[in-house]
């Protein structure tokens, strides 16, 4: 989420909660792309992203009166997103990987110097079980640290911690990785 | 070696923006008719004119509102511990799993040592 | 005397006897809050039979993680871990460990498997609390230079699903044979400690 420009976040925030729609608008395009990749994330399919998101922020419309400020709602945002993620991941069988052909385009960052390790680690990281596939997501797309993603995820600390051992533990597993070198042993690089 | 992984997580996981169309259809959901309000108010002294048996009937609601709040509050506490006593389960049968994979891979290798 | 009120007599002396050898499955662990500050990471789990029972209502059947532990869920009285991890070596009590073992050392434990790993720098000890044919209880020390780890699984621990469950959490096969008997690795038939 965008913390680069508080003032102008705290601004629009204000101006949405009194009632303005292009502030609201602004609110959606400042965090839309950290909301709409945890849906991606969690959920494999940008369809299903894209619609987990959109209601996200017609929740966000509704529910903006409760919401103190613009740290709140950012922490908010991330909760009810990863939240009812985890809800649809429960409701439906277990989440196909994403197909290599259903990635979205990163159209405003330099192209990624691995890209196939990196679609790699992605399949991997949506075969997770739910719960700890939300907890690596928000500690390594959002950059969350083990509490503020406890209190996101209403989960004991202690229980995201072992998420994130175990996690890395099996992705590395999966990986074959077990040098230094191994990336550019696995011919990634 | 850990570090590499994270590294390579922090690149795969970047954030993707799904594009300006995304905010367009969210703002056109706002603006459409099927988006659910809540109802305005009325006010409360003509209503008790037309119904004179309202505050009885307010003050009933008031009360089942508030019984219903509980019984919501406790059914969300329920549903909480219920989730937390589930993760707990899942990450103890980790945990045990994990130590007894350890004794799996020695046992099927040379280094064991036999009872 | 008739040999009916001897044998009645003989029984009611014998009695105390045969409880106190009946085994116990549930361990008394030591309490490790003071180990809570210094270890870097710590999991204490004490689930008993009405939390497991509200973690089984909450366990997806559509997950297969989730449908596994409900297959071994069933028949357990009692899930108790504890584990810690330290930033130095051998910074847990060794003291408190051996108290667990030697409670797993009275008649009706018997260690299952006993493992030394140099690789991996980790003593793990298995056991099993039987009572006739049927298993009562589990139990698992697992000690590494910066991490020790103790499970004690209490109540029917049916085999069979045990044994199923590799692959969902990577449980080892444990040489399970049909007729519920355990073998340990290589054929070597168990033997009973005392």
């Amino acid at each position: 989420m965008s913390t680069n420009l508080p003032s102008i976040a705290d601004e629009h925030f204000a101006r949405a909660r009194a009632g303005e729609p292009t502030a609201f608008a602004a609110l959606v395009r400042t965090h839309q792309r950290s909301v709409f990749s945890l849906a991606l994330r969690m959920l494999g399919s940008r369809e299903a992203a894209d619609d987990l998101a959109q209601d996200v922020f017609l929740q966000l419309h509704l529910n903006l009166a409760t919401i103190e400020s613009s740290a709140h709602m950012t922490f908010w945002l991330r909760k009810v997103v990863t939240h009812r993620a985890i809800d649809r991941l429960r409701q439906r069988p277990r989440v196909e990987v994403a197909s290599l052909d259903d990635e979205p385009e990163i159209a405003d960052v330099a192209v990624a110097a691995d890209p196939l390790l990196q679609r790699h680690l992605r399949a991997l990281v949506a075969e997770l079980p739910s719960s700890a596939r939300a907890v690596v997501v928000l500690r390594y797309q959002e950059d969350l640290d083990p509490l503020e993603i406890a209190r996101t995820l209403e989960m004991p600390i202690n229980t995201v911690k072992s998420h994130l051992k175990r996690s890395l533990a099996s992705l590395r597993e999966r990986l074959g990785v077990t040098s230094p070198d191994a990336f550019e042993e696995l011919g990634y690089e | 070696m850990n570090d590499d992984l994270e590294h390579e997580l922090r690149r795969a996981l970047r954030p993707v923006d799904p594009g300006e169309d995304f905010t367009r259809a969210v703002m056109a959901r706002l603006q459409s008719p099927n988006v659910v309000s809540l109802p305005r108010a009325r006010p409360h002294s003509r209503v008790q004119r037309v119904l004179p048996w309202a505050p009885a009937a307010l003050a009933a609601s008031l009360l089942m509102t508030i019984m219903l709040t509980h019984q919501h509050r406790k059914e969300e506490q329920e549903l909480a511990e219920g989730l937390r006593a589930r993760e707990e389960l899942l990450l103890a049968l980790r945990v045990t799993s994990e130590k007894l994979d350890i004794a799996y891979q020695v046992v099927h290798t040379t280094n064991s040592t036999p009872m | 005397m008739t040999s009916r009120t001897a044998l009645s007599i003989a029984l009611l002396l014998l009695s105390p006897l045969l409880q106190a050898a009946a085994p116990e499955p549930k361990l008394l662990l030591p309490n490790f809050d003071s180990l809570a500050d210094k270890a870097s990471e710590s999991v204490t789990i004490t689930l008993d039979s009405s939390l497991l029972g509200m973690a089984g209502r909450f366990l997806d059947p559509n997950d297969p993680e989730d449908a596994a532990a409900k297959e071994v869920l069933s028949g357990l009285q009692g899930i108790y871990v504890k584990s810690y991890t330290f930033d130095d070596e051998f910074a847990y009590p060794k003291a408190d460990v051996e108290r667990v073992r030697k409670q797993l050392s009275s008649p009706g434990w018997s260690r299952l498997v006993e493992v030394r790993s140099r690789k991996e720098q980790a003593n793990v000890d298995i056991y099993i609390s039987v009572s006739g044919n049927k298993a009562l209880g589990l139990a698992i020390i697992a000690t590494q230079p910066r991490e020790f780890t103790i499970v004690n699984i209490v109540g029917s621990v049916d085999l069979d699903k045990l044994h199923k469950l590799e692959g969902k959490f990577g449980v080892p096969n444990l040489e399970i044979e049909q007729d519920g008997a355990i073998k340990q690795d290589k054929g070597k038939p168990k033997e009973n400690q005392k």
